[in-house]
């Protein structure tokens, strides 16, 4: 976290940023002594891409998106959730506006529409062995067209750079700015810059609130076994 | 041991082209004739394999080759029953395609039929003959990710509804015309009824069955069709395995008449890939590759072309050896009818709105 710390500390003094933004955790950065969300991975690049593509008119007549995330055994798989469901508003735009779940243990499968009948369906699980990177895949399809986060015919996603010696490594660099943090780490520090610029404070802790809800209607779905309408 | 006597009827299903190299290779079968449905099929079968001789009627086949002891039903759903008793009175083998009917009263004369006779009848998924699948089978014996928790997997493809017709009407596919949703335009027939093998493979990979499904029709990606073609199911099974399937026709195509080079407008026509949770880890397949890549004729758009395995060959190895041997075959009707119940519960999910419990 000292890490990022500084590189925030270094964007908020290049954009001379006055308000004082401390980083508490991957998902909270303090403000004027409030506590205020991070949706970190609104900031990362793949999903802002995926939102253009879908908001700006390249995609047309959006019928599903398709979400699939694998992480770490011992996560919280709606912690997982609370991230996939905003991605999914945030990308296509829309409010969801009912939820089935269906849960076995640390593995949860989702149905959620949207308005205008978007299905988006969601597959999360908590699974891989410690310190293994997160796999995930983010699919949209609509009348003209499919945008996805994965390259056709395949299952994970690339990396930048693959150095074959006597380690083998790979490396996948996307910000010059904050060059040597990986992408996930970028995406929490420009969040976090993001939450010190004016007006942005109330909105993100309306969000949360809002996911918050809809990740409460999962758990009584998945206990209860029915859909559950927002 | 001696070839198996076979022929083909109807010649209107998708996976018709798909036997005639293995018909024509296989030296435990002798292909003998086949009965085309209609002027249309008749030439597009012509054109493809020569040597065969081919009859407007499937009767005039039958009695012109008495010595036929084995008929692949390459037909519409629709025609599935009629074509089983046609060939069950004359003591004829069948091997189904891959959904012999959703009506379930027509199931169970299906199962009487061919078990009065003593007949085998395999049905045709021909997953199971494929070796990514026997891996994942064999990696989940061994325990490799420990107790399954959750079973995840696509199939989906382009619409062939503008090469086989008769799946984009609902009678023929479905079997009957019933609206999709009150309310909805659509009808039962589409996407789903093209796609049960993931229904299949989770029985498979898990051992268990299905104890509840939910499901969600999305707007479809071809407004002018009037089945579904886009949906998403979850449930979970008797052991507690919860799964998403993921049916649908969402790779869009080339409205051609005939299949081949060109079908393709999203890169890629086909995908069957599994997820497998486990208590240990996670098994992740794509049953369908590693493929070759180009952008060449006839549309110089980027496309994936398949080095596709030959799942028939091993099909019908099988189906010849439960002839041969009188061993019942792995996907019988039997065991396939259970199936088609949670295919015909993914409708009555949709229709209703609910979580339908099995």
């Amino acid at each position: 976290m000292t890490n990022l710390q500084e590189k925030l500390d270094f964007l908020t003094e290049k954009y001379d940023v006055e308000k004082r933004a401390v980083l508490k955790d991957e998902k909270t950065v303090i403000i004027d002594g409030r506590d205020i969300p991070l949706f970190s991975h609104r900031l990362e690049r793949r999903f802002i891409e995926l939102k253009n593509i879908v908001q700006g008119g390249t995609l047309v007549g959006i019928s599903v998106m398709r979400v699939a995330r694998i992480v770490e055994k011992g996560s919280d798989i709606f912690a997982e959730l609370y991230r996939e469901l905003d991605i999914c508003q945030y990308v296509l735009g829309r409010k969801l506006v009912g939820i089935t779940a269906m849960q076995n243990d640390n593995t949860l499968n989702l149905i959620a529409t949207a308005e205008e009948g978007i299905v988006c369906t969601l597959e999360i699980s908590a699974t891989l062995k410690e310190g293994e990177p997160a796999k995930d895949k983010h699919e949209i399809i609509s009348q003209r067209g499919i945008a996805c986060d994965v390259v056709v015919d395949a299952q994970l996603k690339q990396d930048s750079i693959y150095l074959f010696g006597s380690e083998n490594k790979k490396f996948t660099d996307v910000d010059f700015e904050l060059y040597g943090l990986s992408a996930e780490d970028i995406a929490i520090v420009r969040s976090a810059f993001t939450a010190t610029q004016k007006g942005t404070e109330e909105e993100l802790l309306a969000a949360d609130s809002k996911l918050k809800a809809l990740v409460e209607k999962a758990r009584i779905s998945a206990e209860t076994g029915e859909r559950q309408v927002i | 041991m001696k070839p198996l006597k076979i022929a083909m009827m109807s010649m209107t299903h998708g996976h018709t082209r798909k036997y005639y190299q293995t018909l024509k290779d296989n030296p435990k079968l002798d292909w003998v004739a086949v009965a085309t449905a209609n002027e249309e099929v008749k030439e597009i079968f012509l054109n493809s394999v020569q040597g065969i001789p081919c009859y407007d009627s499937e009767i005039e086949m039958l009695d012109a080759h008495p010595e036929i002891e084995a008929v692949v039903l390459a037909s519409e759903n629709s025609e599935h029953l009629r074509q089983m008793k046609l060939c069950a009175e004359r003591g004829i083998h069948i091997l189904s395609m891959k959904v012999p009917t959703f009506d379930m009263d027509e199931y169970d004369e299906m199962i009487d039929v061919i078990e009065k006779k003593g007949l085998v009848c395999q049905v045709e998924l021909e997953m199971h003959y494929n070796p990514v699948i026997v891996r994942m089978k064999e990696l989940l014996l061994k325990g490799e990710i420990g107790k399954i928790k959750s079973f995840n997997a696509t199939n989906i493809t382009l619409s062939p509804v503008w090469a086989f017709p008769w799946q984009g009407v609902p009678e023929k596919s479905y079997g009957k015309r019933v609206p999709i949703k009150e309310g909805d335009p659509r009808f039962r027939g589409g996407a789903l009824c093209d796609h049960p093998h993931i229904f299949d493979m989770i029985r498979h990979m898990t051992g268990s069955d299905f104890e509840s499904i939910y499901a969600e029709v999305a707007p479809n990606i071809r407004p002018d069709i009037e089945e579904e073609d886009m949906l998403s199911v979850i449930g979970r099974m008797k052991d507690g395995t919860v799964f998403s399937l993921d049916p649908s026709w969402s790779k869009m195509e080339e409205r051609i008449k005939v299949p081949g080079p060109g079908w393709e407008v999203f890169p890629k026509r086909m995908e069957v890939n599994i997820t497998i949770n486990g208590e240990k880890g996670t098994l992740m397949a794509d049953c369908f590759g590693p493929n070759v890549y180009h952008n060449g004729c006839p549309n110089d758009r980027y496309t994936v072309q398949y080095t596709y395995f030959d799942e028939w060959i091993g099909l019908i190895d099988e189906f010849v050896d439960n002839i041969r041997n009188s061993k019942t075959p792995l996907i019988n009707l039997k065991w396939h009818k259970r199936t088609i119940e949670a295919m015909n519960a993914v409708y009555e999910s949709i229709a209703t709105g609910k979580v339908v419990k099995l």
